[in-house]
C-alpha cells in the first residue's frame, strides 16, 4: 500500500496547502497538561452503558469504579486480590450460612449531598434484577430473582441491610461479587427523581448518581468523558482534581499526543509504538495484569475432535513462548489455566510447551499418522487474527493443516454459540473478581440443559463430576479449602479439557514520567484514577 | 384572463412541487429499504452486539424480543418506516442514545470539516486548473499535474499521519487530533453544532481559534484531495473553452488575456464546475472515515462505520438517510445555481 513516491515530495505537497505559521490556537500544543488533571487518550467507543447495573465492558468499568462505591473493594495497592470493606463496613453470616447482615458505613454522602443510608443499598441491590440488563445474571447465579428480591433484600435498620441467598455460599464469593459494578450503591432519591419509565436506566446512561472518588461532569459517546474530584469522599479525596479521557481511535495518534505532552497517558498502543517509545526521556512504560485470558477451544461434537489424543496433540502445537514474547510482547504473559493470576485459587503451572514431535506421535496413536485438517474461527481483528495465523504456522509443523476462517466478532460468536465451529479463538474476561465466575463457564456444564452462555456447552464438553465439584466450591466457606478445590479443578481441566489457554492479557500503557500511581488495570478489574499523582 | 393564467401557473407549480416531493420521498424510501434488507441479511447478530459474549440464553432471548428481531422481516420494516415517518429514528445500540441526537452531534462535525476542505479545494484547485490550462504543457501545468497525481495516489490515512507528525508533532504549528483541546470542551453550548460558528456566536474567541487550529490540518488533508480533482477538471474545461471561437474573437478585439480567462471563459465553465464541486462536496459530507479516525474527529463517517460493525441498524439507517438527503439537497442546490448562472436553463 505504501506509495513509491519520495517522502519529500509528499510532504511538500501537504505543506503547500497549509499556512506557514503557527496558528494562535495551537499554543496549547506546546503546553503540558495541568498538574491538577489527568488526561488520557484511549479507545472508548465500546463504552455502551454508564448505568452501573447495565454496564458490562471494561471501558465502562474504568469509569464506573472511579465514580461509584460498591459494597466491597479489592485493595488496588496489592498484587493479589485482597478484600476491603467498602460501603459495607462489616457483615455477619447467619447460622445456616444463607443470610448476610451488612452494616452500612455511616456519614457517606452522595455527590448530590444526599446522605447514604440502608434504603439506598436496598434500592441498589434490587434494581439490577428489576431493570434486567446483561449483568443481572450475576445476581441470579446466587439465587436472587426478580420475584424474590423484595423479600430477600431488606432493610433491617437505618444502616443495616439483610440479604438472603438460596444456598450457603462461600463468604468470599459473596464479597467478591459485591465488589462488581452491579453492587454499586446508587443515590436512590436522585435516581427516582429521574426515573422515567425505566427506573432511570436511560438517565443513568448519561448521568451519575454516585458517592465515589470522582463525579461525572460530562460524557459524549465516542468522544470523551470528564470526571471532577469529590472532595468529600469517605476514603479521603483523590490527588488529582480532574480526569479527562478522550477517545482517540488510532494508536499512532495516541502516541503523538503523548510525545507532545498533550495527554498524560496513551492507553492503546501497539507493540511497535511501545518499542519506539522505550527509553524516551519523560516517558515511562508500564504494564498492568488484567483478568482476561486468551484461549482456543475444540468443539467435541465434531467427530475428528472426539479422540482426546487429538485434542492433546493440539495443545502441544501452540507456540506459547512465541506468542507471549514475539507476537504480543508486553500485551500478554503465558498462562495456561482459567483462573487469572491474582485471583483466589490461581495456579501458575504450565504443563504444555510447543512440542511438534510429541504432537505427531499423539496424532499417530490416534490413527492420524498422515496428519489432519481443521478449521479455526476467529474474529478478524487484533489480536485473535494474529494468533490464528501463528497457530496455523505452528500447527503445520505437527501435521495439522489449519484453515483460518476470519469474520467480524459478532459473526464468529454466533457461530461459536451455535456449536458450528471446529476450533475457535476466544478472549474471555472476568465479570467479577472471583474464581467462580470463570469456573462457571470453563468447568461447569449441568447435564440436560442447553446453555450457549457457557463455554463448556459451546464445545460439547460433558463433565458431570467437574460440574459437581465446581458447585461445591461455591459453598466451601473456608477460604483456603475453597482455593484448594479450584486448584484441583484446574489441574484436571488442563489435562482433559478441550481448551488450550495460552495467555493472560495485561494492559500496556505509556505515560509521562511525572505521573505516578495511575493504574490502567487493577485486581478489581478496572483502572484506578484516584491514586494518581503528578510530580 | 390574466387571473386564470396565473391560477394555471400556480397549479402547474404546485403539481411540479408535489411530484418533486414524491420523487424525493420515494428515493429515500428506496434507499431505506435497500439498506434495511442488506442490514438484515448480513450475518452479524445485533443481539450479541448488545449483550456480549457471556450472556446466558434468557437474557439473549429477552433482548432479541426487545429489539423486535423475532418479528417477520417485512413487519420489522413496516414498523420502522412508521416510526420514521413521525421522526422517531430509534435508539442506537452503540451509544444508547436516540439516533437523531447522535446525528445532530456527528453531522455538524463532518459538515465543518467538509465545508472547509471544499473551500480549500476550490480556492486553490480552480486557479491551479486554470494555470494548467493557460500554460499547457509548460512547467506550471506539469507542477499541477504532479500535485494532482500525488493527491490521487497517496493513501489519505498515511498523509494524515504524516501531516500530524510534521505539523503537530515536530513543528507544533497546529493543534493535535480532536475538534477542540480537552480544556476547551464544554465552554460553548452547541447551537448549530458547528464549533466555529457556535464559538463566534458566543464570542468565545479563544475557543474559536483553538477550533481553527484543530480543523485546519484535517481540512487541508481532505482539501488536498479535492484540489487534485477540482484542478484536473477545471483544466480540461478551460482547455475546451480556450479553443472556442469567441476566445479568438475576444483576442482579436484586443481584450486582455486576463479578462478573457477570468471573465469570459471562467463564466462559461462555471456551470460544469458547480457540478464537479457539488459532487466532491457531497463525497466529503458522507464522512471521511480514515481521516476522521486518524484525527479522532467525531464525524459521520466514523459513526456509521462503528454502527455497521456492531450491526447497529437504527444508526446505520439514520446515517444512510442523512447521506441520501445530503445528495438530494446538493443536487437541488446545484440545479438552482445552474439557473442562476446559465440563462438557457431558466
Amino acid at each position: 500500500m505504501m506509495p513509491s513516491l519520495p517522502k519529500r515530495a509528499l510532504l511538500t505537497g501537504a505543506g503547500a496547502s497549509l499556512a506557514a505559521a503557527a496558528l494562535p490556537g495551537a499554543r496549547e500544543a506546546q503546553a503540558q497538561t495541568p498538574r491538577t488533571a489527568l488526561v488520557i487518550a484511549a479507545q472508548i467507543d465500546d463504552l455502551v452503558a454508564l448505568d452501573p447495573h447495565h454496564s458490562f465492558e471494561v471501558t465502562g468499568s474504568d469509569l464506573l469504579k472511579n465514580v461509584y462505591d460498591q459494597l466491597f473493594v479489592l485493595d488496588p495497592t496489592k498484587d493479589t486480590a485482597e478484600l476491603q470493606p467498602g460501603i459495607a463496613e462489616s457483615f455477619t453470616v447467619s447460622e445456616d450460612g444463607k443470610t448476610y447482615t451488612f452494616r452500612i458505613r455511616q456519614g457517606v454522602r452522595f455527590h448530590s449531598g444526599n446522605a447514604l443510608t440502608a434504603a439506598d443499598v436496598v434500592y441498589s441491590l434490587r434494581r439490577p434484577l428489576m431493570i434486567n440488563r446483561t449483568p443481572a445474571f450475576m445476581f441470579r447465579s446466587v439465587g436472587l430473582t426478580r420475584d424474590n428480591v423484595e423479600q430477600n433484600v431488606r432493610q433491617t435498620g437505618d444502616f443495616e441491610v439483610q440479604v438472603t441467598f438460596n444456598q450457603a455460599y462461600a463468604p468470599t464469593l459473596i464479597q467478591n461479587l459485591f465488589t462488581a459494578n452491579i453492587a454499586s450503591v446508587l443515590d436512590s432519591r436522585l435516581v427516582q427523581q429521574n426515573a422515567g419509565d425505566d427506573m432511570g436506566n436511560s438517565w443513568l446512561n448519561r448521568n451519575s448518581a454516585a458517592s465515589g472518588a470522582y463525579r461525572l461532569v460530562r460524557y459524549q459517546p465516542n468522544e470523551s468523558y470528564m470526571l471532577e474530584r469529590n472532595d468529600q469522599w469517605w476514603r479521603g479525596r483523590a490527588n488529582l482534581q480532574r480526569v479527562i479521557v478522550r477517545h482517540v481511535p488510532e494508536a499512532a495518534t495516541q502516541r503523538l499526543l503523548l510525545e507532545r505532552g498533550d495527554v498524560d497517558v496513551a492507553r492503546n498502543l501497539t507493540p511497535t509504538d511501545i518499542a519506539a517509545l522505550r527509553g524516551r526521556p519523560n516517558i515511562t512504560l508500564a504494564e498492568f495484569p488484567r483478568g482476561t485470558i486468551q484461549y482456543f477451544s475444540a468443539n467435541l461434537t465434531f467427530p475428528l475432535l472426539q479422540n482426546p489424543k487429538v485434542v492433546e496433540a493440539l495443545k502441544y502445537l501452540v507456540d506459547y513462548d512465541g506468542i507471549a514474547n514475539n507476537l504480543l510482547p508486553g500485551q500478554v504473559f503465558p498462562h495456561q489455566s482459567f483462573i487469572p493470576r491474582a485471583i483466589l485459587g490461581a495456579v501458575d503451572t504450565r504443563p504444555y510447551t510447543y512440542d511438534p514431535d510429541r504432537a505427531r506421535r499423539l496424532l499417530a496413536e490416534a490413527g492420524h499418522a498422515n496428519g489432519i485438517a481443521l478449521t479455526i474461527d476467529t474474529a478478524n481483528s487484533f489480536p485473535s487474527l494474529d494468533v490464528a495465523q501463528t497457530l496455523q504456522a505452528s500447527m503445520a509443523r505437527g501435521g495439522v493443516r489449519l484453515e483460518v476462517l476470519p469474520a467480524t466478532g459478532a459473526q464468529v460468536l454466533a457461530k461459536f454459540r451455535a456449536r458450528n465451529h471446529q476450533l475457535f479463538i476466544g478472549i474471555w474476561g472476568l465479570g467479577y473478581p472471583d474464581p467462580h465466575y470463570n469456573a462457571d463457564s470453563f468447568s461447569s456444564n449441568p447435564p440436560g440443559t442447553d446453555n450457549p452462555g457457557k463455554l463448556t456447552w459451546r464445545n460439547g464438553w460433558d463433565i458431570p463430576e467437574l460440574t459437581r465439584r465446581t458447585e461445591s466450591a461455591m459453598t466451601e466457606r473456608d477460604q483456603n479449602a475453597r482455593a484448594a478445590i479450584y486448584r484441583q479443578i484446574q489441574e484436571e481441566f488442563m489435562n482433559t479439557s478441550p481448551f488450550a489457554i495460552f495467555a493472560q492479557q495485561q494492559v500496556q500503557v505509556a505515560h509521562r514520567s511525572n505521573l505516578r500511581g495511575y493504574m490502567a488495570s487493577s485486581p478489581g478489574l478496572s483502572a484506578i484514577y484516584w491514586l494518581a499523582t503528578k510530580g | 384572463m390574466s387571473a386564470t393564467m396565473g391560477g394555471a401557473g400556480a397549479l402547474r407549480g404546485a403539481r411540479r412541487g408535489g411530484e418533486f416531493v414524491l420523487q424525493v420521498a420515494l428515493t429515500l424510501l428506496g434507499l431505506l429499504a435497500v439498506t434495511f434488507f442488506i442490514g438484515r441479511v448480513v450475518p452479524i447478530d445485533p443481539v450479541l452486539a448488545v449483550v456480549g459474549d457471556q450472556a446466558p440464553r434468557d437474557v439473549y432471548e429477552a433482548v432479541r424480543a426487545e429489539l423486535g428481531l423475532d418479528q417477520p422481516l417485512w413487519w420489522q420494516f413496516w414498523l420502522y418506516v412508521q416510526k420514521m415517518a413521525v421522526g422517531d429514528f430509534g435508539t442506537s445500540l452503540v451509544t444508547n442514545r436516540p439516533v437523531l441526537d447522535d446525528i445532530a452531534r456527528v453531522f455538524p462535525a463532518t459538515l465543518e470539516l467538509a465545508t472547509i476542505a471544499t473551500i480549500i479545494g476550490v480556492v486553490l484547485g480552480v486557479p491551479m486548473g486554470i494555470a494548467g490550462a493557460v500554460y499547457q504543457d509548460r512547467w506550471p501545468d506539469q507542477l499541477v499535474r504532479v500535485i494532482g497525481l500525488v493527491g490521487y495516489s497517496v493513501p489519505i490515512f498515511w498523509l494524515g499521519i504524516m501531516g500530524l507528525l510534521v505539523f503537530y508533532g515536530i513543528l507544533g504549528w497546529v493543534s493535535g487530533p480532536g475538534r477542540l483541546g480537552v480544556f476547551f470542551e464544554g465552554i460553548v453550548d452547541p447551537v448549530t453544532g458547528v464549533i466555529l460558528i457556535d464559538a463566534a456566536i458566543a464570542g468565545e474567541w479563544e475557543v474559536f481559534w483553538n477550533a481553527v487550529s484543530h480543523v485546519v490540518l484535517p481540512a487541508a488533508v481532505l482539501g488536498y484531495f479535492s484540489i487534485a480533482y477540482i484542478a484536473r477538471m477545471t483544466r480540461s474545461f478551460m482547455l475546451d473553452q480556450l479553443s472556442q471561437e469567441y476566445v479568438i474573437t475576444a483576442r482579436a478585439k484586443g481584450l486582455s488575456e486576463a479578462r478573457i480567462i477570468w471573465v469570459h471563459a471562467l463564466k462559461n465553465i462555471s456551470v460544469q464546475l458547480i457540478t464537479v464541486i457539488a459532487l466532491s462536496y457531497a463525497r466529503l459530507l458522507e464522512g471521511a472515515v480514515l481521516t476522521e479516525t486518524v484525527f479522532a474527529w467525531p464525524g459521520l463517517g466514523r459513526y456509521l462505520t462503528t454502527a455497521l460493525l456492531a450491526a447497529d441498524m437504527n444508526a446505520v439507517l439514520g446515517g444512510t438517510l442523512v447521506v441520501g438527503a445530503v445528495f438530494v439537497g446538493l443536487n437541488l442546490l446545484s440545479d438552482a445555481l445552474y439557473k442562476l448562472m446559465d440563462p438557457r436553463a431558466r
